[in-house]
This record gives structure tokens, sequence and C-alpha cells, in this order.
């Protein structure tokens, strides 16, 4: 089973993650989930997510993830029952505490294991497997590649490896330096992300933040050596990100499976994540330890990407308007692209705009307005429209 | 109950006996965050080793090894990676089994559950006074806590230190003070070829936990010159020591933030 997994921070990304081409998708509840300051999901918007996902074939996953406390404890067994009528697909866990309830009390549940556990090798794997049944293991994002295989031949469990996204500079669950300078538990949800803050060394602005995971160049090897789940970070992103990111890790899983990916698509497709991403990334720990390449030295730089223009809504295929809702600017005579869940790539220029009275306007500057947009191709609900900036035919 | 201190030493004091004390020795090569490590070879018969690594597969089939050959040697392991247990139980040894998952054990759930594997856990001083003494009065004789030392705020397996120096073309350390910009709050980092740890640049004191009932006082006396006799007389006799903190004894984490700051 090859499974590309994403995350959702709400109902909304969720069913964009899952169109865009995720066979699964990971959740938070209100409680006991790392990001604990997310939108998140109420036991009725679980049980909502289960349904829109199981009726289009695909998986859910809640996260049940943090490390407890004494106080997190009274209400989690109800917790726990509530979530197991839910229909979810397993609970990704990391106390052991959290386990046992699930154990002891019989409840149908199936437990993936946190990457905050920090599994790097086999016999950590081979316990969580022997004491609470465990069904998948999410490795730690400091597996090397030999550590997966040895991991997989001596656990044979289903294993889910981050691919994609932001890294701690700790190995997770290692770490409380939120807690000392903010007093936000990190491993509870609320994590200030120091890791990114600037240091001084010796007089000089020293830092320690790492760069992003990206693991496009090494998803076969991944494949050969027993992954199963190739999972996307950031439950916090936004539709964009998270329909650029797995759609792009979709064809390259698809070319892989089919024998058809190419190093032209392999080039594109990094260009495409590249472009989207507000952060440099690297392969990080896959082909061993990395070094000063993999983080930056000179404090936080991200640059926001302002590539969405917009979503379609709707579609008229007799008057060839779409109707779009703006995210950021644009104007007649700009070249555009669309992409969607059953379109690749269709590149045209803009000549028309109405507004939402059918008046002719000549940009789009609203945020969240109502356009719409003369489009010869047709197009689909949930398409989005963004700036053409490549062509797959340049990356030969 | 009298607790048993394990003290972590940081000078050839460990030869001495020390009462109601044993030494915990760090092992070369899985330990990470301390600089004075030993080999086995150099540690006396049935002593605790320490052994704080998060361990890839290789290592922790050495570390099998190690222990196979050297099982008169080891009477109890204080360790962080949960495949240390694996080991122990496969080679069907008499290994006092002490996990010190640093900062994973911070509730009585947690810890029973992990005590149906183990002898003895050590309570994570992520924790506040009041819950750390809940803790103990249930579990009491089956916890430990650190009572003394660096409080480990982060590990990395990254090399934090020497990847900085490279870049910035500057001679290598292993052990720094570091000072966040905004707070000026100081740390202490501590690299080896197995990563980073960052500790607290305050060493971590948790005298006020001694009047309770538990097992173990992990004692860190790693970075400190001093007479171990000495220093423990001293300490026990409640004599005050300068730049120490005791981290969050006092200091509630917070889970959620308040809405308004959770949109920010």
């Amino acid at each position: 089973m090859i499974e590309l997994l994403a995350p959702a921070g709400d109902i909304d990304k969720l069913k964009f993650a899952l169109l865009y081409g995720a066979d699964a998708v990971y959740i938070g509840g209100q409680n006991y989930s790392l990001r604990a300051n997310a939108k998140n999901f109420s036991i009725n918007a679980i049980k909502e997510a289960c349904a829109f996902a199981h009726s289009i074939g695909k998986k859910v996953y809640v996260t049940v993830n943090i490390v407890l406390h004494n106080e997190d404890v009274p209400n989690l067994l109800s917790y726990l029952k509530e979530l197991s009528t839910c229909n979810v697909d397993a609970v990704i866990v990391s106390d052991v505490g959290v386990m046992n309830l699930i154990k002891e009390n019989n409840l149908p549940l199936e437990i993936h294991v946190s990457t905050q556990a920090s599994i790097t090798n086999d016999k950590a794997g081979l316990f969580y497997k022997n004491n609470f049944n465990a069904k998948r293991l999410v490795l730690a994002r400091e597996t090397s590649k030999e550590d997966i295989k040895r991991i997989k031949d001596a656990t044979n469990l289903d294993l889910e490896c981050f691919v994609h996204g932001a890294m701690c500079t700790a190995i997770s669950g290692r770490c409380v330096l939120s807690n000392e300078l903010t007093l936000r538990d990190a491993n509870r949800g609320g994590c200030a992300q120091i890791c990114r803050w600037e240091f001084i060394k010796d007089g000089n602005t020293y830092s320690i933040s790492s760069k992003d995971l990206n693991m496009i160049p090494y998803i076969k090897e991944m494949i050969e050596v027993g992954v199963n789940s190739f999972k996307v970070e950031g439950r916090m992103r936004g539709i964009y990100y998270i329909a650029v990111v797995i759609n792009a890790y979709r064809h390259i899983i698809d070319g892989i499976k089919n024998n058809t990916l190419t190093e032209q698509d392999k080039k594109y497709y990094l260009a495409i994540l590249n472009r989207v991403a507000n952060r440099d990334s690297t392969p990080q720990f896959f082909k061993g330890v990395p070094g000063k390449e993999g983080e930056y030295f000179l404090g936080r730089q991200e640059e926001s990407n302002q590539d969405f223009l917009g979503l379609v809504l709707d579609y008229d295929k007799e008057t060839k308007l779409a109707t779009i809702e703006e995210r950021n600017l644009f104007s007649i005579g700009d070249k555009v692209s669309f992409f969607g869940p059953n379109l690749e790539e269709y590149t045209t220029t803009i000549n028309e705009i109405f507004d939402e009275d059918d008046n002719h306007i000549t940009t789009a500057n609203k945020p969240k307005m109502i356009v719409k947009v003369r489009v010869d191709a047709p197009l689909s609900r949930y398409d989005m429209m963004h700036i053409k900036v490549f062509d797959k035919k340049d990356f030969i | 109950m009298k607790q048993i201190n394990l003290i972590i030493p940081g000078n050839n004091d460990y030869k001495k006996k020390v009462e109601n004390s044993c030494f915990l020795f760090p092992l070369n090569d899985y330990s990470i965050g301390i600089t004075k490590t030993f080999n086995i070879t150099e540690i006396p018969e049935y002593s605790y080793i320490y052994i704080n690594r998060i361990l890839d597969t290789s290592s922790i089939a050495s570390l099998k090894e190690l222990l196979k050959n050297n099982s008169n040697k080891v009477k109890g392991i204080v360790f962080e990676d949960l495949g240390i247990i694996n080991i122990i139980d496969e080679l069907n040894l008499k290994i006092e089994k002490i996990l010190y998952a640093t900062h994973a054990l911070t509730s009585t759930l947690t810890i029973k559950t992990y005590l149906n594997f183990v002898d003895t856990c050590i309570i994570s001083p992520d924790v506040t006074k009041e819950e750390t003494e809940s803790i103990i009065n249930e579990l009491k004789d089956k916890v430990g806590i650190l009572l003394f030392g660096r409080l480990p705020l982060m590990y990395s397996r990254r090399s934090l230190l020497t990847n900085y120096n490279e870049e910035k073309g500057l001679p290598l350390d292993n052990n720094k003070v570091i000072e966040e910009k905004l707070t000026g709050y100081k740390f202490l980092f501590t690299e080896n070829e197995y990563g980073t740890v960052i500790y607290d640049y305050l060493k971590y004191d948790a005298r006020e936990l001694l009047n309770n009932n538990y097992k173990y006082n992990i004692i860190n006396l790693d970075t400190e010159a001093c007479d171990i006799e000495d220093w423990l007389t001293n300490y026990f006799n409640n004599i005050k020591l300068e730049g120490t903190t005791n981290g969050f004894l006092d200091r509630k984490t917070i889970y959620k933030l308040p809405p308004k700051e959770a949109s920010k």
C-alpha cells in the first residue's frame, strides 16, 4: 500500500487535500492534538470529515498526540470513546498512557505511533507493536534510509514518513525551549518555535533554524525500502499550499507506480514546490545527518507566496464564465494558469473581468471579492487560478 | 523512604564509595550532552549506566552486543530510548530498567503504563511541583526525580555548533553559552558526534522535592569540579547554591492560548 497523507486544519482544507490527490488526511480534535491553536475539529466535524472521506474511498486519521499531564487525563477516556464512534480510520498517538486506555478498554481505534515518539530503530518499533498492537509507525524525521529498511524488515508494520514541510531542529518531542521561554507547552500543542528565533554567540547573530524537508528526489527509494505512507506537514497551511504540494506528490507517486516518471517531471515539481514554499528545503536525514546545508544561519528567512489568484466557485459552460473568489490581485492582460483535481494545467490570458453586478472591471483587487472571468477551457468548482510561472517543457 | 542518589560523576571521584549513592556512568557512544563519558571497561562491576541517546538501528544492535558481553558490569540502566527495553528482554538479562524519557514522563497514567515494562521511571522535570508530588504520591518507590544538574531543554541530532562554525569559518567548539537575542536568556549548548543538547544555563536544583517518598535522585555533577563527598554533604545540609533554577516546579505551562492570542 502506498498512501499520500495530507494535513487538514479544518473541513475545507480536508476537502481540498482529498480532492487534489491525498489518499488520507490527518486532523486534530479540539483537544489532545499538537496544533492546539489551529481551528481543529469538533466531534461532529470529525464525523463529517470521515463521512466525506469515506464517500470517496479515502481515510481520516485523528491526532491524539500530546504528551499527557495529569490535568489532561480525566476527560481523555470519554474523548477516545467518542472518537471510536466517529468511524475514524486510526488515531495518531505518542503517549503510551493514551495507547493503554485504548487497549484496556478495547476501543476500536487503530493505533499509529506518532513521530513524537522518536522511533529511529527497529527495537523501539517492536515495543509499540508488541505491547500496544500498533499498526503503523510514524518514524522520526531523523531516520535514515538504512534504518527505515531495517525497521521495516524487523517490524513488518506500515511505515509513515514525512516527505515535505517544516522540521523541528530538535528530534520531535525532545524539546521544551518553548516551555522555557514562553511557558507555551511544545509537547501539548503550544510550540512557539523558539528554534526559529535569533541567538547571540560570541557577539554574533546565531541561528539553529532548520530548513524545511523536501523528499521529491527520493520518493522512489523510499518506496523501495518499505515506506507506505508519504506524509506532508502543515495543518496550519492554507488551501493553495495544500493543493499545490499534494498535487505535486500525487503526480510523482503515480509516475513512479506507473513507471512513467521522468527527470523532467521531478525537476518541474521540485521547482513548483520550491516556489510555493516560504522557506528553503532539502532532503535532510534520508542520506545521512545533514551538515550546515540543512540549516539557516541568517535568522528567519521567509517569503510570502502571492501566486494564488483565485478559487473557482462555478463555471458556466454556455457563457464560458468562471465565477472566481479573488485571493491576490489580478488584472486584464495577466497570463494565468488554472489547475484542479481533474485539470492538470490550463494557461490563458485574462481578457475580461466582471464584478458581481456584471460590470466590466480591469482589476480584481479586493480580498475574496467575487468576479467572473471568461475562460475557454471547462473549469470546475475547487479549481484554482494562479500566476503562470513554470512550463514543464522548460525542464528538460 | 531514604532516597538513593544516582550520581553522574564529573571527575575521578567515582572510585570512592559514597553513602546511600551509586554512580551513574554515561557510556561512550551512547550518551549525549555529557562532557565526561566512560568506556565499559572503565566502570566498576555492577554499576548503573546512563544511555540517553535516541539510538539508530546499528547503535542499538551494538549496544545489545555490549550488554551481552558485559552483563556482569551492569546493575541497571537509566535510558531514554524504548528499544532498550526490548534488547534487555531479548537477552533475558537481570538489569534494572530505569526509564528517563526526558520530556515524556509527565503524567501518572503515562508512567504507570511504562511501569508495566520497566522497574522505575524518572519523572520529567517539565512539570510543576504539585504535579510531581501528585505522581510521587501515587507511585512512590517506582519513581525518581532529577534532583540536581543541567536542565535539558532540547535534543537535536544536528551538530548545531559545528555547522554554524563551519559556515562562518570559526574555530570549532562543542560547549558554549549562547544567549537568546530578545530576552537575553542564556543556554548551554553541548555537542558531540551524535548531536547537540541545549540546557538551561542555570543549574537545576529541586531540593524542595526532597521531603517526598520516592526512590531515586539523579544528581548530575558532570560539569562540577568538586569533591563529591564534600559536595553532597553541603548539598544535603541545604547550603545555598548560586546560579540555580527550579525549572518548571513553580511555572505551569500553558496548553492552549486564549482565542485572541491564538489567532495572531
